[in-house]
């Protein structure tokens, strides 16, 4: 009965596998663009403050074709370009059609339609300890007529794999000097018991805590170690000497 | 009804944002006594300047706030890492995209005593909460970590929340604050909804008469 939900987990997996393999984020946003039903999409990382005065323009990366990005930069779209615009400032993740566009922003979505874009949209607003902002936005194919069930179920995912965009990016910029991430106690324990086999219901029991305490643990950690299954972060985490269990 | 107000939207609710930080000094440091910034009659911390999501409830004209409650993405600087990191390490771990900090959640008793004498105080909370959980489910939250002052407990086990404490601190002032998570699901959603005896969702994203499908589609 439960094939259909493991099905879909088997291949979010699959999928969080590939992306989070890719080399670099523009390789990363092709494969979210064959593994999901859209049409394209963007990750755009905000014109970066003050501390980091290393780097003075924004990091963008996209599939949308050529000729739409050569519109753009032509037009410098950037200016009045309202999912960006808002989506700087917002913080919920947010579908294109809650976007109250203004006069000038028309004329850029006329022309938008006018390269065979999707009229849909959902763009999910990132923020890191450090204050960054950056913007991962979906377009949807042109024609869709079912975009608002296909935000409902992938939106999860989505808004997981901007995070695992925006880490693909600073890591671009910067380069490896993020060292082995830092794991909670109770994170490390979870791992330490998932080593030795226990699933949450076990660990849960074991540490007194409750079961989905555990699962948030398990799914933090995984994120944390970047990995896409518990089995793999497990590993990761005995390589990285984290854990010995 | 309830609402949130995001940073690209503060400029529309001068008047509600006001009544918030006037009402978040009047809760958390006149009757809770908390250790938070007070200048004239409003608080107001750091983290309100770090464009964070504020949902409200207010009349339908959007002129009183009744209860408000602050979020922010726990991806992001936020007050109860800043604040519990050091108390208690565990809260270090609770940073990924689909988790989210609710701060500053209080009730104006004396307003909606005039305007709803029916609704009692921990009553108003739990529609409170259960707007929080509406909107968690909307963007993709599986997972809020909140604080509150011990008692609040109670409060939450009424509503259906089942919380997991991760620790308490007494770097507010006078009493100790509780940490804690509660887990965000439609489950969870269908128990409080049954608990409160509600039966339609009381929140609902605001959407512009025309949207940018509409001048899209319009102009193919």
């Amino acid at each position: 009965m439960n094939s259909g939900v493991n099905d879909q987990d088997t291949q979010r997996k699959h999928a969080f596998d590939a992306i989070i393999d890719a080399k670099d984020v523009e390789h990363a946003l092709k494969l979210i663009c064959e593994l999901y039903p859209i049409g394209h999409c963007t990750y755009h990382l905000a014109q970066t403050m003050a501390s980091e005065q290393n780097v003075d323009s924004p990091f963008v990366r996209t599939t949308y074709p050529s000729d739409w990005v050569a519109r753009y930069l032509l037009k410098d779209y950037v200016k009045i370009d309202p999912i960006l615009k808002e989506g700087m400032l917002r913080a919920l993740p947010y579908a294109w059609s809650e976007i109250e566009p203004d006069e000038e922003a028309i004329e850029l979505l006329v022309d938008f339609q006018s390269h065979g874009l999707g009229a849909g949209g959902y763009s999910i607003p990132i923020t890191d300890k450090v204050g960054r902002r950056a913007l991962f936005s979906l377009n949807s194919k042109a024609g869709e007529n079912s975009w608002d069930e296909i935000i409902d179920q992938y939106k999860e995912d989505w808004i997981e794999l901007g995070q695992v965009l925006h880490k693909k990016a600073i890591k671009e910029l910067y380069g490896d000097v993020d060292p082995a991430p830092t794991l909670s106690p109770r994170e490390l324990e979870t791992l330490h018991w998932t080593a030795l086999g226990k699933d949450y219901k076990d660990i849960a029991m074991i540490l007194d805590v409750s079961e989905h305490t555990i699962r948030t643990y398990m799914r933090t950690a995984r994120l944390k170690l970047n990995c896409s299954s518990m089995t793999q972060a497990v590993a990761k985490a005995s390589k990285l000497r984290l854990i010995n269990p | 009804m309830f609402l949130t107000v995001q940073a690209h939207e503060y400029h529309k609710y001068p008047t509600l944002l006001k009544q918030m930080f006037k009402l978040r000094k009047r809760v958390f440091s006149d009757q809770l006594n908390w250790d938070v910034p007070v200048k004239g009659d409003i608080e107001k911390d750091a983290y309100d300047g770090l464009n964070p999501v504020y949902l409200m409830w207010c009349n339908d004209e959007k002129t009183k706030l009744y209860g408000v409650v602050r979020l922010m993405p726990t991806t992001g600087p936020t007050l109860l890492y800043d604040v519990f990191r050091n108390t208690f390490p565990d809260v270090v771990s609770f940073e990924a995209p689909g988790i989210w900090e609710g701060t500053r959640m209080c009730i104006d008793q004396e307003l909606l005593a005039k305007d709803h004498p029916e609704i009692e105080p921990g009553y108003a909370f739990s529609m409170l909460l259960l707007a929080l959980c509406e909107v968690a489910i909307k963007h993709g939250i599986h997972t809020m970590v909140s604080n509150y002052e011990p008692q609040m407990k109670r409060v939450y086990r009424r509503t259906g929340i089942e919380v997991n404490e991760l620790g308490r601190s007494s770097e507010y002032g006078k009493y100790p604050v509780c940490c804690s998570t509660f887990e965000v699901s439609n489950q969870v959603l269908e128990k409080m909804r049954k608990k409160l005896g509600v039966s339609a969702p009381i929140y609902q994203v605001a959407l512009p008469k025309r949207s940018i499908a509409d001048y899209v589609l319009e102009a193919a």
